[in-house]
């Protein structure tokens, strides 16, 4: 980094308004809290891991329309699987919502430049869609919870199906985001 | 204006939200594992929301100053007024930084949330412009974000100019009965006709209005008096604006004057003053780079015109030639006012050429005190040679009968107008 870049990396740090600086430290803290759960839940620590995720978040949140925080994710969720054994109890809803905050974070930090501040308005626009965002990762986990304390067999048509919905699914999602409807 | 639109593009955060929901809830159903179901869930419920309140048409966007015209440390607003905003979450404006203008809020950042099924949504940035002159706005950034942010949609607004009329110092001059040339106005002239000063009587004659009629006097002399008056008429009052260089540091209108805002405020402040007076007051600049002039006028209208004049003000050291040669278009009978900060003979010489046609030139000096004072020993040193030089050229121009006179604000023109007055009834020979 050469003394214009890091200048302009200093003046964009002083610009940064207080709320996007409190949106970034909550993206931090979410992604820390996620890896924390996955301790709380096979109750082993991963310091290194703390590490990386830490320092990813800290690189999302400094430039968060990047794909940086697509890393922190994939990270979070690979290391959960790695050391949880089983749905994980309720550290795993817990997880999940940390993820739902911090994409939810990352993507409304991103929709303004640093020194801005949003209106209270979107913020509590924000607040509800994540709101019912994490009411249907309850229901998720609840339903998985569910299923795992049945041990329910497993029904290759309905996975097949499901299978079928979900690229359905993606398929649409795809051409909406992609394509120029007028 | 707006030059350039991105149409609406899919964001990283889409793209994370519609990575990990599809392929965690695929790998889930897969590899039977639950807890990566549970994990993708949130994702994939963003993406799906997103996908489908993805905005269909671009928004159109309208910016606009108002009012495009203010004074000194008056504010204006640039507004952006998007329609065809259905599915937008929120717009976000950003004008950036310009010198003399300052944005509320200072990061010149605004945010609107557009409530659910308007059609259109605004956005404001206001600003305060804090020095006289034209300034540019923008070009200003607009941004509209759809639903979880997941797509944006750009434009950019440019082309609009506000221009910050100087904000006159307060000036007063005391009452003075200056030389009248003109048709109508507040200054008696020396010739009789009708005003409201008393002259004297005198024998009726045709013409006389009915309502002159002196009636005790015409009882009296058994003959038709009249009460004759001194005419009202109005003067030409030439202001020449030094405009070759700037000197000392300029503040804004909170801050400290440098010499050409204390000329250009100088000259509004004189202008306004006898133009509320019912004068005709004109207006020259020398040195400018777009080098005006405003021929005599009276009424608000023409303040409004050589306020807007002196706004578009850019000193120009290059055209001291045109400076020195322009011609001065002084009609006989008028008050000429140089401001200057003398630094530059040539003003110091128009107004001895001036005066040399017999009329009455005086000279506003409006260098700041403390012009001299630098870090730079050498430089400083140089100021103290040129301005004992310029105390030599002010005396010249002194003995010759002009008046350099420094701007102190209300009554700094006094002096002169007395003797402006005193002079004026009496005989005098002149050079023409």
């Amino acid at each position: 980094m050469n003394s214009t870049a890091l200048q302009r990396w200093l003046d964009e740090m002083l610009e940064t308004s207080s709320q996007q600086w409190l949106l970034r430290a909550l993206a931090v803290a979410t992604s820390v809290g996620a890896v924390l759960s996955a301790a709380a839940a096979n109750e082993r620590w991963w310091p290194a891991g703390l590490v990386v995720v830490s320092g990813l978040a800290i690189a999302s949140a400094i430039r968060p329309d990047s794909h940086t925080a697509l890393a922190v994710v994939v990270v979070i969720v690979w290391h959960w699987l790695a050391t949880v054994e089983g749905p994980g109890g309720p550290w795993l809803l817990i997880a999940s919502l940390c993820l739902l905050v911090y994409h939810a974070v990352i993507a409304l930090s991103a929709s303004l430049p640093t020194g801005g501040e949003l209106s209270d308005a979107t913020v509590v626009q924000w607040l509800r869609r994540t709101a019912l965002g994490g009411g249907m990762t309850t229901v998720a986990w609840f339903f998985v919870v569910l299923l795992d304390r049945r041990d329910a067999a497993g029904n290759g048509l309905l996975t097949a199906v499901a299978l079928a919905v979900l690229a359905a699914g993606a398929m649409l999602i795809r051409s909406r985001s992609l394509d120029q409807p007028r | 204006m707006t030059v350039s639109v991105t149409p609406w593009r899919p964001s990283p955060a889409h793209f994370r939200a519609v990575a990990i929901g599809v392929l965690g809830i695929s790998a889930a159903l897969l590899f039977r594992v639950p807890a990566l179901l549970v994990m993708a869930t949130p994702f994939t419920f963003v993406a799906a929301w997103s996908a489908a309140t993805r905005p269909g048409n671009d928004p159109r966007l309208v910016g606009r100053v108002a009012p495009a015209s203010v004074r000194e440390g008056e504010a204006t607003t640039w507004t952006g007024e998007l329609s065809e905003v259905t599915e937008v979450d929120h717009v976000v404006a950003f004008a950036p930084a310009r010198a003399w203008l300052e944005t509320r809020p200072a990061s010149g950042i605004v945010s609107s949330i557009v409530r659910r099924g308007a059609g259109t949504t605004t956005v404001c940035v206001p600003m305060r412009a804090t020095h006289w002159g034209r300034h540019d706005i923008g070009p200003v950034n607009v941004v509209a974000v759809s639903s979880w942010g997941a797509f944006r949609w750009t434009a950019l607004d440019a082309g609009h100019r506000v221009t910050a009329l100087p904000l006159p110092e307060v000036f007063d001059a005391a009452p003075s009965r200056l030389r009248a040339d003109g048709l109508v106005g507040l200054n008696r002239s020396s010739h009789p006709g009708d005003g409201t000063e008393f002259s004297g009587i005198r024998p009726f004659q045709t013409g006389d209005r009915l309502r002159r009629i002196n009636w005790r006097r015409s009882l009296r002399s058994n003959q038709l008096h009249v009460t004759a008056t001194y005419a009202d008429q109005d003067t030409h009052v030439a202001l020449f604006v030094d405009a070759l260089a700037d000197y000392g540091p300029s503040g804004g209108v909170d801050g400290a004057a440098s010499s050409l805002d204390t000329t250009v405020r100088a000259a509004g402040a004189i202008a306004e003053h006898f133009l509320l007076r019912g004068d005709r007051v004109s207006l020259r600049t020398l040195g400018s780079r777009f080098g005006t002039s405003v021929p005599p006028a009276s009424g608000s209208g023409h303040l409004r015109r050589i306020l807007d004049v002196l706004a578009a003000i850019e000193p120009d050291p290059y055209r001291l030639r045109d400076a020195r040669h322009a011609r001065s278009m002084v009609s006989g009978g008028a008050l000429v006012i140089m401001l200057s900060p003398l630094i530059a003979p040539v003003a110091l010489q128009r107004a001895i050429s001036i005066a040399s046609h017999g009329l009455n030139v005086a000279v506003i000096d409006t260098l700041p005190d403390d012009v001299h004072a630098d870090d730079d020993p050498t430089t400083e040193l140089a100021w103290r040679i040129r301005l004992l030089e310029r105390r030599r050229e002010v005396r010249t121009v002194e003995q010759v009968g002009v008046p350099v006179i420094p701007w102190r604000g209300p009554g700094s023109l006094d002096p002169f107008l007395r003797e402006v007055a005193r002079r004026s009834s009496a005989p005098r020979m002149a050079r023409r």
